[in-house]
């Protein structure tokens, strides 16, 4: 046991902020900045004490005071900040500030182990927050520093200095990765949550698709989350700002779609009141399965949907069936929902065409495709009713429409001007600037003012193709918007009115509109040659994330029971997991054993030579005892082997000579010899 | 080996963390939790290592008296190639303890810091003698938390060593003059007026002052002064001096005190107890010849 009067001194505790310091760093990041302040002011202090003799807080009343109040002022701004409710955020940020908070008044062992054990608490929240690789590195930078921390406060620092002692951390770091790796393939993976997840728990998911659009509102940026869906404005555009992954695909075969084929299916919009779209209640949507009738050849892929805290999911459109292994279901209008609220990274696997039929036969919410709101959109009105008079039939129609948004002045852009009024009309006969969701809305107001059946789907649309690894990661600027006309004996029908105006968005994507910054770093936009460079080490790095995200931070339940039956597991479940775990530890702890009793036998050049010696005697059954000397040994050996008595004598005496009488360098060669030549034969 | 309560806290942490980790399915979570845990493992691994290869052997057992502190030497032995660090020694001074609570027998006297590999450590060890005799070292203890304070490993070497535990020199009466055996003891104070007698070769244990220096100059030679003294000088400290005592062991520790005083006035004395009888003489070999027979003394 140690000394119980062992106290921390200034070596102890500085390499301890070191290692607190680097782990705190990304709090610094995600949380308010009093929090990083707070943290610093703290640390300085008991800098300031090792440094320079202030005092802490147990030299003086006020001080303790002074620390006491700070903490509890700590408490008050984390309850005005994030609320009554001890969240992820909440609880970060209260075990940032407090760790510092005990940094200070560290005085006993007890106080360091504490302060430690809370460093390595810090580390984990850190994954809260992000799980890439840099989180990973800065995980093992700390491991390390507290190691090493540890170390010191069991020995002394004038044996081992900062140097030895942080080897020592990395040895055992090092040496502790095999079976970290054991345990993270097989420990069994439970899926969580086990209780109450607290609300903030997955706001890393900053912006998603809305189930409403609305129009003629310029977003003001304030929308972030999904948190509700009832005050979004303009969320498209909004997402098209953000190079964040909405999802990635990858196809299997590499047989991917043209990319004017890329329509990843979402949510369906029906209700419209003038300005803001919304879905069909599910009551009338999720009666009955669509009925879609396939052709065409059949795209296989693999879908890894980032967490966005909603059901739906997407689909290449159209799927042929839900996902087998995901516990999920089809609207009638197309829209693919899983049973609970994406809040993890999800995969599911599932296959399409892009060549169908859907609900040709008749669709029972039809009435729900035709409905405007009354007294509105006039003008456009009557300009449905003038080109219903023009022509013949709705094939006619919708391409008279589509031939308007072509030829009229229309103008394809993510910064359209502000529109008041009633926005159908504005937008139509006025402004003209817009993008898909504007298109979309006006088209469908069009059809439905012809009596044409008509829907808003909204999903993303096209993608970018990682030429490493060929992931197609779907990002939310690539969000988009597009309408479905039902006509009698066809069905509902992908109409893009987007791309009437601007076919570059359908054929190239969104990321061809973008200003070249978008894409690359500003100063080497200019240079075709170095963006070319710059795109090659994204789509290296992309890749490797794509890999790191699915198979190491999306490694779960689902991806262990891929990866175990690739490894030759029939049927993983958690009792095979165990067994092989547990013989794998035990293996493990078995090479442990042998590594350090097999580097001690052949240390001493000298034993390993003579344990040569021992082996050849043995062959001929003579083993040296325990409890025997090397003379004793060589005497029994001589009677038994009278032929080679001479060598063994000089075997062993050579070898006493060496060991007991250090006459190491030049005999040590001679026995090296003597022992390679005795080669007794019976 | 037993993890310390810092050890069952870093268990309750990684169960913490196991639980935080599932709850938010964090899969870099678990792969923190599976370090530590790992980390835990490997530490028992350095933990065992550190000691395993130790041996101690024990020297210069220096006789004490009862209740007083026995000294020796403790030589730690490192056979691994690997050093070895913050090695506590620890004595166990309790036997009938039961087995659970064998720390608590253990009472910790010295830490070593640093055993370089192939290497020893020799250090001075005192520990408590309790009981008149030959005490048994008994068990001797190496243990140590390096390297990361949540396990407690140990090694525990039962000695064949024992250690002669005088009687405790204690007693109020003053040394019997005229007593012992019928004989005059006259007490003559050191004042040098007693005849010089010649020289004898000097024996380990006589006092310094009675080397004759200048003779040893002359011939290399050790030499003691000898003095004659006369019959009365002798004093005999005997089993009847003490007879009006009861105890046996207050006996013994007045007798012991005795030796001691008269060792120290510079009087020739003899020992005269039952089963045992020592010749008057002086010096610390008599000395220690004497303390022995009361030290090994039983009825």
């Amino acid at each position: 046991m140690t000394k119980p009067d062992f106290s921390p001194d200034h070596h102890h505790i500085n390499s301890l902020i070191v290692a607190l310091l680097l782990g705190a760093i990304p709090h610094f990041i995600y949380q308010p900045f009093w929090v990083g302040l707070m943290f610093v002011v703290m640390i300085s202090w008991r800098l300031l004490h090792s440094y320079r003799g202030w005092p802490l807080p147990a030299a003086s009343r006020w001080l303790k005071v002074l620390h006491n109040g700070g903490a509890a002022l700590t408490i008050v701004l984390i309850f005005t900040q994030f609320g009554l409710t001890i969240g992820r955020d909440s609880g970060a940020a209260l075990l940032t500030i407090m760790l510092a908070f005990k940094v200070v008044e560290i005085r006993s062992l007890r106080d360091y182990y504490v302060s430690c054990f809370l460093g390595f608490f810090l580390v984990i929240t850190n994954f809260f927050y992000s799980e890439s690789l840099m989180m990973v590195v800065l995980m093992f930078a700390v491991i390390i520093l507290l190691t090493s921390c540890l170390v010191s406060v069991n020995s002394s620092h004038d044996v081992q200095g900062i140097k030895q002692r942080l080897r020592l951390a990395l040895k055992m770091v090092f040496q502790a990765m095999p079976v970290m790796l054991f345990l993270f393939l097989l420990f069994p993976r439970i899926p969580g949550p086990i209780w109450g997840l607290p609300k903030d728990a997955n706001s890393a998911v900053t912006t998603t698709m809305t189930e409403q659009i609305t129009l003629g509102e310029i977003p003001s940026g304030t929308g972030t989350s999904g948190i509700s869906d009832s005050i979004q404005m303009g969320k498209i555009s909004q997402l098209i700002l953000s190079d964040e992954t909405a999802f990635r695909v990858q196809f299997e075969n590499d047989t991917i779609p043209p990319s004017s084929q890329l329509y990843w299916r979402g949510p369906v919009l029906w209700h419209t009141d003038g300005t803001v779209w919304s879905p069909l209640a599910p009551k009338h949507v999720n009666k009955q399965s669509p009925q879609i009738t396939h052709s065409g050849s059949q795209f296989s892929y693999s879908m890894t949907l980032e967490p966005h805290n909603k059901r739906w999911l997407f689909a290449l459109d159209f799927p042929t069936q839900k996902p087998t292994s995901f516990p999920s279901y089809l609207s009638s209008d197309g829209r693919l929902n899983s049973q609970s609220k994406i809040k993890n990274r999800s995969q599911y696997a599932l296959s399409s065409s892009t060549d169908y039929r859907f609900n040709a036969e008749g669709d029972n919410n039809l009435w729900a495709a035709l409905q405007l709101p009354k007294d509105k959109h006039p003008q456009t009105l009557a300009l449905a009713e003038k080109w219903q008079q023009e022509t013949n039939n709705k094939r006619d129609y919708i391409d008279r429409v589509l031939r308007f948004f072509n030829t009229q002045n229309f103008v394809y852009s993510l910064t359209p001007p502000q529109l008041s009024g009633d926005i159908v009309d504005m937008f139509l006969f006025d402004s003209r600037e817009g993008f898909c969701e504007h298109y979309a809305a006006s088209f469908t107001v069009l059809m439905r003012a012809a009596d044409i059946p008509a829907r808003i789907v909204t999903g993303y649309q096209g993608g970018d193709l990682n030429p490493v690894d060929n992931v197609l990661t779907v990002r939310q600027r690539d969000a988009h918007a597009w309408t479905e006309v039902w006509l009698k004996d066809q069905g509902w029908i992908r109409i893009d009115p987007t791309s009437a105006v601007s076919s570059q968005r359908v054929e190239q994507g969104i990321s061809g509109l973008l200003p070249n910054e978008r894409n690359s770093p500003r100063i080497l936009s200019q240079s075709d040659a170095l963006t070319q460079l710059w795109q090659h080490m994204e789509n290296n790095w992309d890749a490797f994330n794509n890999s790191w995200d699915i198979w190491v931070v999306g490694y779960g339940p689902q991806i262990q029971k891929q990866v175990l039956s690739k490894l030759g597991m029939n049927n993983p479940d958690w009792k095979k997991m165990t067994i092989w775990l547990a013989s794998l530890l035990l293996l493990s702890g078995l090479v442990m054993v042998l590594a350090s009793l097999y580097r001690r036998r052949d240390s001493d050049p000298a034993v390993a030579l003579y344990q040569t010696f021992c082996r050849k005697m043995a062959k001929f059954g003579l083993t040296k005892h325990d409890y025997e000397g090397p003379h004793d040994f060589a005497l029994r050996a001589q009677y038994a082997l009278p032929d080679y008595q001479l060598q063994i004598h000089q075997i062993t005496t050579l070898y006493s000579h060496i060991r007991y009488r250090h006459e190491q360098p030049l005999l040590l060669e001679e026995l090296a010899q003597k022992v390679k030549a005795f080669r007794p034969q019976k | 080996m037993i993890p310390t309560r810092y050890g069952y806290g870093y268990a309750g942490l990684l169960l913490l963390m196991l639980l935080g980790a599932i709850n938010y399915d964090n899969s870099l979570g678990h792969l923190l939790c599976f370090l530590l845990a790992s980390l835990g493992h490997v530490a028992m691994h350095h933990s065992h290592r550190n000691l395993r290869d130790l041996d101690i052997s024990i020297t210069a057992i220096e006789p004490t008296f009862c209740l007083q502190h026995a000294r020796f030497m403790l030589n730690v032995i490192n056979q691994d190639d690997r050093d070895s660090f913050h090695i506590s020694i620890a004595h166990q001074h309790k036997q009938d303890l039961p087995r659970w609570q064998f720390i608590k027998a253990f009472n910790p006297l010295h830490t070593i810091e640093h055993i370089s590999a192939n290497n020893n450590h020799s250090c001075s060890i005192t520990i408590p003698a309790l009981t008149r005799g030959w005490q048994p070292i008994n068990k001797l203890r190496l243990s140590s938390n390096y390297p990361l304070g949540i396990f407690f490993s140990w090694t525990v070497y039962s000695q064949q060593a024992q250690v002669l535990v005088y009687p405790q020199a204690k007693g109020t009466r003053s040394l019997p003059m005229h007593q012992g055996l019928g004989k005059q003891a006259q007490y003559r104070p050191k004042t040098g007026d007693e005849e010089f007698a010649g020289l004898r070769r000097y024996r380990k244990g006589e006092p310094l002052h009675r080397i004759a220096w200048k003779a040893m100059a002359r011939d290399d030679v050790m030499r003691s002064k000898h003095f004659a003294s006369p019959e009365g000088d002798e004093l005999w400290l005997s089993w009847q001096d003490v007879s009006d005592i009861i105890d046996l062991e207050s006996k013994l520790s007045q007798l012991c005190q005795w030796l001691l005083q008269a060792e120290t006035g510079g009087y020739l004395y003899g020992l005269d107890i039952p089963g045992t009888r020592i010749e008057p003489d002086s010096g610390k070999t008599h000395q220690h010849h004497c303390l022995k027979s009361l030290a090994l003394y039983h009825d």
